[in-house]
């Protein structure tokens, strides 16, 4: 038997988050929150702490909660498109945005319901042309 | 900006997982125009997505089977409390499901000559699982219907859209009350027909594997309308769940497939294999079933022999790396992203809530006692009976979705459509306006009451339970739920108010909770998953179902036969 005991020393370090606000991209600012993780945890652990905590209006979306499967915490982090469910936290400042060039609900949320309709209407479109030759 | 968003459809769909998805696809196959609405993004929220691997059907491809079989393993598992109708129906309509969605470009693993691959699960007697890969076939489900409903005119989706009530006039459905979660903005859908897709309250618990929108809302709206709820103590505690050390990108319940596909060994703190002391067979051939499993875990670590983090080990250092890469592949590249190396050290794993058994009492056509409720997939009880068998959730979703859609399609074309009434909508819409802004930041934010709640359920309602525990928290639940969330502060935020989202969580969730709390207190005996360290037998006279209702604003239960 190898290693049976892996190392449960437990260190809080912090991270400080910038964390874009706003409703349209032209009246935007960054609020900053300095948040305590352990090792392992991710960005979307720390928004959650950040609601829990200091904002409870601090806008952003999951579902499944850090298994990377519902794909809906998808923003911008340290300039890089990512999910903030699998984005690991580290001890200095990280900086968040929403998406780029996408209609802005407000902070992190962007509103995926316009590309969601105008996919569903692209997909029809193509159908009926399938079906009916144009 | 509007003051009310007025719909109107057919047949209204609430929640988009397999359950939902399939139920507006069959509706709209009847003749329906459908609306399918979703608190999170459609096709995305829920847990189907998160479905790992095993998905029940006696399809026969790799060895004899058949539904009789599958319903004699669902019906043992069930521990004598499975409605057998309803379960007959899971098992002989899962094989259809199945193949349809091969024709929807499901990529069902093969065999070599072609045909489903089909595994044997924990508790079938048969090689009858079918799976994607071992660890995305509920997101192969969700993108192969998302795209029918994208290409399906009759459906309607709206994601980011909540249902607080049902409207009921002289006892039937009349339309639902809800709001769009993007501006707060009310909602009112004037319908004949609702149908309860979203899912179990697991979120409730604070180990779970549930989504996060998983909060048992359909449960309180479906009391509210007058409905009943069967069985409602029995949910499923998950044995592997992750315990530690800290891991993200993997579902909690990777372990149980990764443990069965490739041996992995449960170890006590002293390095010993256990589960033979608890029942399991020296051959190691992972039959045990989910509720033994958990049994066996938690009595471990309660006998001092547990892991730093309370828990069991679970490890793979007996399996060389290039077992372990020929099996995971780039699974371990996510593993090493979070320093752990299967080579080197153990993970640490205790049971995690994870899927609810009982809920809402249906017919075979997916009707509740109340006239145009219907309800599908997790939240509804009685196919599973005390435990439920691996692989047997997917199929309940498609084949109760697709059959739930059918019948509301049908209820709807017979139905007069009935008039709009303002006056039996107006209070569920005063609700919604009032609750915004609600106490302006005196008073504890819905969040908290969430926590305690998660901490509460857990601690006192999970896997293990007792009396004492449970008159606790029913007290403590009921507490919160007639006078704790009025004192709750809501944000007045309208665009996306996440405190207003919690708060309706609450207010239908609250009501989930107090149900299984007071159902596992009336249940003395210990039966499939739900277990009690001070009626350790299982006994003759409780093999009988329990339902709850609300009378009077407050739950009513009854174990005598209904009709």
């Amino acid at each position: 038997m190898r290693s049976l005991n892996p190392d449960t020393t437990k260190t809080m370090k912090s991270a400080r988050l910038r964390v874009w606000r706003g409703t349209a991209p032209e009246n935007g600012r960054y609020q900053e929150f300095d948040v305590p993780f352990e090792d392992g945890d991710s960005v979307l652990d720390a928004l959650v702490r950040i609601r829990m905590t200091d904002d409870p209006d601090l806008a952003f979306q999951f579902s499944c909660f850090n298994a990377n499967v519902c794909k809906e915490c998808a923003m911008l982090i340290n300039g890089t498109v990512e999910y903030a469910c699998i984005a690991k936290l580290i001890a200095g400042t990280i900086q968040v945005d929403p998406i780029p060039d996408q209609r802005i609900l407000r902070d992190l949320l962007i509103d995926t319901r316009e590309r969601e309709q105008k996919g569903a209407d692209l997909r029809r479109q193509m159908r009926s042309i399938a079906k009916d030759g144009i | 900006m509007e003051d009310v968003i007025a719909l109107e459809t057919d047949v209204l769909i609430v929640g988009a997982g397999a359950a939902g998805m399939f139920a507006a696809v069959s509706a709209a196959r009847h003749g329906a125009q459908v609306t399918l609405l979703d608190k999170n993004v459609v096709g995305r929220g829920g847990a189907t997505i998160m479905a790992q691997m095993t998905c029940a059907a006696a399809l026969g491809e790799v060895e004899t089977d058949s539904p009789e079989l599958h319903l004699k393993d669902t019906l043992e598992a069930g521990r004598g409390l499975c409605n057998e109708s309803l379960s007959a129906l899971l098992c002989e309509g899962s094989p259809k499901r199945i193949r349809e969605l091969a024709g929807w470009k499901v990529d069902w693993a093969r065999q070599k000559n072609g045909r489903i691959n089909q595994v044997k699960a924990p508790g079938h007697s048969r090689k009858r699982c079918v799976y994607v890969d071992f660890l995305s076939t509920g997101a192969a489900i969700c993108a192969a219907l998302r795209l029918e409903i994208a290409n399906d005119a009759a459906v309607r989706t709206l994601s980011q859209v909540t249902l607080t009530d049902v409207v009921v006039r002289d006892g039937e459905v009349i339309g639902a009350v809800g709001f769009d979660i993007a501006t707060s903005t009310p909602v009112t859908i004037k319908t004949p027909v609702v149908i309860l897709c979203s899912g179990g309250m697991m979120k409730m618990f604070r180990r779970s594997t549930a989504p996060n929108n998983n909060a048992g809302e359909g449960l309180g709206i479906a009391l509210r309308a007058g409905a009943r709820l069967i069985d409602i103590e029995f949910l499923q505690f998950y044995p592997n769940g992750h315990l530690a050390p800290r891991m993200v990108g993997l579902d909690p319940t990777t372990w149980e497939p990764t443990r069965v596909k490739l041996g992995g060994r449960l170890l006590n703190a002293r390095g010993e294999e256990f589960l033979s002391n608890y029942g399991e067979a020296a051959d190691g051939d992972y039959s045990t079933t989910r509720d033994m499993l958990t049994y066996a875990i938690y009595k471990e670590v309660e006998s001092g022999r547990g892991s730093p983090h309370g828990g069991v080990y679970l490890s793979f250092q007996h399996i060389d790396q290039q077992a372990l890469t020929d099996a995971l592949g780039p699974v371990l590249g996510i593993f090493a992203r979070n320093n752990i190396d299967l080579t080197k050290q153990p993970v640490e794993v205790f049971p995690i809530a994870h899927y609810q058994m009982g809920g809402i009492e249906v017919d075979t056509d997916m009707r509740s006692c109340v006239p145009g409720l219907y309800a599908a997939g997790e939240i509804t009880g009685g196919a599973n009976g005390a435990n439920r068998l691996s692989g047997n959730a997917l199929p309940e979703a498609m084949v109760f979705g697709e059959r739930a859609g059918e019948a509301a399609a049908r209820y709807a074309a017979r139905k007069v459509v009935p008039r709009w009434d303002g006056s039996a909508a107006a209070p569920h819409l005063d609700l919604i306006r009032s609750v915004i802004g609600r106490n302006g930041g005196r008073g504890a934010a819905p969040a908290r009451m969430m926590t305690e709640l998660k901490e509460l359920m857990w601690k006192k309602v999970g896997a293990f339970r007792n009396a004492g525990d449970l008159a606790d928290a029913f007290e403590r639940i009921r507490a919160m739920r007639r006078r704790g969330l009025d004192d709750l502060s809501v944000s007045a935020e309208r665009i996306h108010n996440a405190s207003l989202v919690e708060w309706f969580e609450l207010r239908n969730g609250l009501h989930a909770a107090e149900a299984v709390a007071i159902a596992a207190l009336n249940r003395r005996e210990s039966r499939g998953a739900h277990q009690r360290d001070d009626c350790p037998q299982m006994r003759a006279e409780y093999q009988r179902n329990q339902r709850i209702w609300l009378s009077a604003g407050e739950l009513v239960s009854s174990f005598r036969d209904h009709e």
